[in-house]
């Protein structure tokens, strides 16, 4: 009869309707959480979303609701993780107070239900915040308490490398940046963490007198920041070519460097919700 | 012939058994018919109640008619009467049919922005009888975004047209305003020469020559007859231009209270609108999130990111 009807061999029907159940099973969707967490995750992937555009106050309002949704619950360690987010956009807001103060108690918080990671990931961005402001010494305590949460197990190791080698290099301890940017080099990291460390090298360099290998470095960060795609990180690395070409007397195309750097700055100043931060020292 | 069930013990009195079994079976069905009847009101005792509509659109057969937002019967025929006007009946219950008194209208509004029509009754005044069974109410169309435009655009054209009528009279090169612009834009000319007459007659009397004050003061004595002149002419002019300055102000103020008038009549239902359009979004939302979380759309689009930002040293 069903072969009659549908022109199907019965073991053929059979098969296509097992095959439509184990869709069918395929497209049920997930299982719906409480309100308050599905609404704190979808403010936090709107705020990602709004990051990754530019929109930096859109971004800054979404991680501060998705905060206080994951407060209101009372999970520790999602609001944690909210702040620290915040921290991020605030800090790029120019709101560095605010920035500190949504840190200041993460890192040193004695409960268990904030995990090591996200305490050192705290202490990681206050050592940021004030490096930033040239606040070295502050900067200095909070990479030390960093590292010690940390205790070489977190995943941004290089990150807090290069932090200990900007340091260095503000105090004019061209060695010490030297040695812990090539340590990262050497090490190996993600693409953004190595251009900073080849940023680093070829400053620590320069500052030494090595001008070629400098050269080398800035060539070899300059790749990787296009590959980013890094407004601000490219046209560091070409006032830092056009910086050492000058001192080693290649004036032309020092000022062919220096030109494109200038191009680069203004093209993404021009951007709406675009602006360049000096960011070595 | 006996049949062979008869030898089998279990087929004895076979019959009766079916019958039990069928008649539980029957009577099973009836009660479910009978408590879902029940249920659904169809052994409620109903009143027929009429209105008559000028066209029957979106008016249909079983559509619900509700209280205060409870059913409390339904159209049950729709037809054409002899002036070509769409005369409906509808079945309320008898229970409510007290509630309703004779000035009770019923208009067709939709359950949200797209949703399904109903016909909502408003009760009428306390101080009138109860509605009787056969009775006729009052119709009005009502409630719908379309409805809400078309009164808005009833209300602004006017008020619009006044505006515009002003604006007219604002415009017109012989109307009050550009007459009185006029006006004083000569007595404006005129006196700026009579005071280079003044600083001439000046500069001549500082010079001490006394014969040349003679014509200079018969300058003054002239540009004075001039300002006068024209003082004379404005006080002539000024109180109707200010009578027909006090109408355009006052026709002003009448557009101004029309508009306002049609804003505050206009508002509870566009904050309704508002309040709609919120719901419908917020639905729309909650099904592009439910789609997008299942197959085959989650596995087309890309995951959202969530989690910490991205950690940079210098950043």
């Amino acid at each position: 009869m069903i072969k009659k009807t549908t022109g199907l061999h019965p073991a053929a029907f059979l098969m296509s309707g097992l095959l439509l159940l184990s869709m069918a099973g395929c497209g049920s969707a997930p299982a719906r959480q409480p309100v308050a967490i599905e609404l704190a995750n979808k403010a936090d992937q709107e705020a990602h979303r709004a990051l990754r555009d530019g929109d930096l106050m859109r971004a800054y309002e979404l991680f501060r609701q998705s905060m206080l949704f994951q407060q209101s619950v009372d999970n520790h360690p999602a609001s944690a993780l909210a702040a620290i987010n915040l921290s991020f956009v605030s800090h790029k807001l120019g709101k560095d107070a605010i920035a500190l103060d949504l840190l200041d108690s993460i890192p040193t918080d004695s409960t268990v239900q904030i995990s090591s990671e996200l305490r050192a990931a705290a202490a990681f961005r206050k050592g940021i915040i004030y490096a930033d402001t040239g606040k070295i010494d502050k900067a200095e305590a909070a990479l030390q308490l960093a590292l010690q949460i940390c205790n070489k197990q977190c995943s941004f190791g290089a990150g807090m490398s290069n932090l200990g080698a900007r340091l260095a290099l503000n105090k004019g301890d061209y060695t010490t940046a030297l040695a812990n940017a090539k340590s990262v080099i050497s090490n190996g990291a993600e693409n953004d963490e190595l251009a900073n460390a080849q940023r680093i090298a070829a400053l620590a360099e320069s500052a030494l007198g090595q001008h070629e290998a400098a050269l080398t470095h800035y060539q070899a960060a300059l790749e990787l920041d296009k590959e980013l795609a890094l407004s601000s990180r490219i046209a560091e690395d070409l006032r830092g070519i056009a910086s050492v070409l000058h001192k080693l007397g290649r004036i032309a195309e020092a000022e062919i460097f220096a030109r494109r750097a200038e191009s680069v700055t203004t093209s993404a100043r021009l951007l709406p919700g675009k602006s360049t931060k000096n960011i070595l020292p | 012939m006996k049949l062979l069930a008869d030898k089998d013990e279990r087929f004895k009195n076979l019959f009766v058994k079916i019958s039990i079994f069928v008649l539980i079976a029957v009577v099973g069905v009836s009660l479910n018919l009978l408590f879902s009847g029940i249920k659904k009101g169809l052994f409620t005792p109903k009143s027929t109640i009429y209105f008559v509509a000028a066209s029957g659109q979106d008016i249909k057969v079983g559509m619900s008619v509700k209280l205060s937002g409870f059913k409390i019967g339904s159209v049950s025929k729709l037809d054409l009467n002899s002036k070509a006007e769409a005369q409906a009946e509808m079945r309320i219950e008898n229970d409510y049919l007290p509630l309703l008194r004779e000035d009770a209208m019923v208009s067709l509004k939709k359950e949200g922005v797209i949703g399904d029509g109903v016909l909502e009754a408003s009760r009428g005044s306390d101080d009138r009888p109860p509605l009787k069974a056969g009775a006729i109410v009052e119709f009005e169309r009502g409630g719908g975004l379309e409805q809400i435009a078309v009164d808005l655009r009833d209300r602004l054209y006017p008020a619009l047209d006044e505006i515009n009528h002003l604006l007219k009279d604002a415009n017109d090169p012989k109307g009050d305003v550009r007459q009185m612009l006029g006006n004083l834009r000569q007595f404006s000319a005129e006196m700026r020469g009579t005071r280079e007459r003044i600083d001439h007659l000046l500069e001549q009397v500082d010079a001490g020559i006394v014969q040349d004050v003679r014509p200079a003061l018969r300058s003054v004595k002239k540009s004075a007859e001039g300002i006068e002149e024209i003082v004379g002419k404005v006080n002539h002019d000024l109180p109707g231009l200010l009578n027909k300055l006090d109408t355009s102000m006052e026709n002003l103020r009448h557009s101004s209270e029309t508009i306002k008038s049609a804003l505050d009549n206009s508002s509870p239902q566009l904050s309704g609108v508002m309040g709609e359009a919120r719901g419908l979004m917020s639905d729309t939302r909650n099904l592009m999130d439910s789609a997008s979380g299942s197959w085959p759309l989650n596995s087309m689009m890309r995951p959202p990111v969530q989690g910490m930002v991205r950690m940079d040293s210098h950043d």
